[in-house]
């Protein structure tokens, strides 16, 4: 049971790499359980402004994380989301949720079979919340794996496959303590994050 | 002294290496991926720039200055106060400083105030036991130098005084040898073969420590025999040896100078009744040996208590050689000359 729980979340990883291109991602969360904000205002349906076609669900878990469902069309994504602060600053952590009956949009033994290597992996944005809306910003992923390539930044991490690939990506290995660390520091480059999405609440 | 060892003596290639291995223990520890980037190079050269003020704060200022004078208690002070320093110092580098040093780079400390210090800790703490066994290394080669020259001076000495025994004996001998030359004696061939055999003995076994004792004592009845050639019908003369000799060790040409002093200021007094006694007990560990002899007439030596050259030069040798383990009894009566010596062989 607990293999196919792990391949699931593999679909998910592989998913998130073939939607990105490239992309930065973490063995490791972002959050101690200790660090974990719960805020019952994101629970709800929430749409970007524009015509996207993207809408995002955020329910509650058992835990002091939430269910980050994003919803594009007919395929949908689900996310364990943790939401913690750091310095002033909100961020969130993404991780593929493994549970099958969350899936849809596909067959799950075919991805199973397709993608049992892939190992799942954290995501992290910066959040914020002001007058009822969300604000999601993704950090510059490709600055930071630029930054990486070139030995700028000292933190653990492994840079898979060839380095001149464009659509290389980052796995960090670092532990939360110095996860928590760096983003601290580099939240603080105005260069470090990309174009900010606002999310408006549809539903409750 | 070889040129490698001097190399390896120098003090500046004992830091140099003291520091190059460090630093690579350092940087292997630091490395935050599989392979060694630039950002660790920079790291560890950042990071040990306040290790390296730390450790020769405490090697050339705590250490002589407080350690050295026997003031432990400030010393353990100082270099706590040093190393919770530098540890804070080295935090608020890489937490506000280094990125104004390096721009463009995310230098970040993962390290809390204890782990810092641990590295301070580890360092200073080495570097200070190389310190203090080096400190101990050269005061063993010193003492052992010191114990060397002590040793070499001792042999110059012993030998500075076998030295003057020697010409000593040999010149009595040759005296007495011309003595019968000029009264034409016929024994004069047979004491120069005697005087032969004493000379082969001081140049072949006076150069050691030690020689067997039954050979010192073959030496002294040489000796006595050379000395018999000399002696008129109405001298007297007594010899006796008694215990076992076997495996016994003594100072070469120790006894001899008693015996030489009791036939050149006894039998060579010119006193109508010239005599001498000499007798030697070897008691286990125990070597007793007596000379009894008349005063001569006309012997200036006789006017210094302690005797001759010949007896001066025995003193020190004991004192050398025996130290606390012998005994020199001289007792000058109105007409005999007593000398009694024990040793502890």
């Amino acid at each position: 049971m607990k293999k196919h729980k792990i391949t699931i979340i593999a679909v998910y990883f592989a998913l998130f790499v073939l939607v990105s291109g490239c992309g930065i991602f973490s063995i490791h969360p972002l959050f101690h359980q200790k660090d974990l904000i719960v805020q019952t205002k994101l629970i709800g349906t929430w749409k970007e402004d524009s015509d996207s076609p993207v809408w995002i669900k955020i329910d509650t878990t058992s835990e002091k994380t939430y269910l980050f469902t994003v919803i594009n069309k007919e395929d949908t994504l689900n996310f364990v989301m943790g939401l913690l602060q750091l310095q002033g600053q909100y961020f969130i952590d993404l991780f593929p949720d493994g549970d099958c009956s969350l899936f849809s949009g596909g067959d799950c033994l075919a991805l199973e079979n397709m993608v049992r290597n892939y190992i799942p992996a954290h995501t992290f944005m910066k959040f914020e919340m002001k007058d009822g809306e969300i604000y999601l910003t993704e950090f510059d992923n490709e600055r930071l794996i630029k930054l990486f390539q070139e030995n700028r930044i000292r933190l653990a991490h492994e840079i898979p496959g060839n380095k001149d690939d464009d659509d290389d990506y980052v796995v960090i290995t670092a532990s939360t303590d110095d996860l928590q660390k760096f983003i601290t520091r580099y939240a603080n480059d105005k260069e470090a994050f990309s174009e900010t999405v606002k999310y408006t609440k549809v539903k409750s | 002294m070889s040129r490698t060892n001097q190399l390896l003596k120098s003090r500046w290639l004992q830091h140099i290496l003291f520091w190059s291995l460090s630093l690579y223990a350092l940087l292997k520890n630091f490395q935050v991926s599989s392979e060694l980037a630039v950002t660790d190079y920079i790291y560890t050269g950042v990071f040990s720039m306040f290790l390296v003020a730390a450790v020769y704060v405490n090697l050339l200022a705590l250490i002589p200055g407080f350690f050295q004078q026997g003031r432990y208690g400030i010393y353990m002070i100082c270099v706590s106060a040093v190393l919770v320093g530098f540890s804070w110092a080295q935090i608020l580098l890489f937490d506000y400083i280094i990125e104004w040093i390096f721009p463009g780079y995310y230098l970040i400390s993962y390290f809390d105030f204890w782990e810092t210090s641990k590295y301070f800790v580890i360092l200073v703490g080495v570097s200070s036991l190389l310190h203090f066994s080096k400190s101990w290394f050269l005061y063993r080669e010193s003492q052992a130098r010191l114990s060397e020259l002590q040793k070499e001076k001792l042999e110059a000495e012993l030998n500075a005084l076998k030295n003057q025994i020697n010409p000593h004996f040999l010149f009595n001998s040759l005296n007495s040898i011309y003595s019968m030359v000029l009264r034409q004696s016929s024994h004069a061939p047979e004491a120069l073969i005697r005087l032969s055999d004493s000379m082969r003995y001081i140049i072949y076994e006076s150069n050691h420590d030690y020689v067997g004792l039954s050979k010192e004592i073959e030496f002294i009845r040489n000796y006595i025999a050379l000395q018999q050639l000399r002696m008129s019908e109405k001298d007297t003369l007594k010899f006796e040896i008694s215990g076992d000799m076997a495996d016994q060790q003594i100072a070469p040409l120790l006894l001899i100078p008693l015996i030489e002093n009791g036939f050149k200021h006894g039998i060579k007094g010119e006193t109508e009744e010239a005599f001498i006694e000499i007798s030697i007990t070897i008691n286990e560990r125990t070597l007793s040996m007596t000379v009894v002899n008349n005063l001569g007439s006309v012997d200036p030596v006789e006017k210094n208590e302690s005797g001759g050259a010949g007896l001066v030069n025995l003193k020190k040798r004991l004192g050398l050689i025996y130290p606390g383990r012998h005994a020199l009894i001289i007792d000058k009566a109105e007409r005999t000359f007593t000398v009694k010596l024990t040793i502890e062989l």
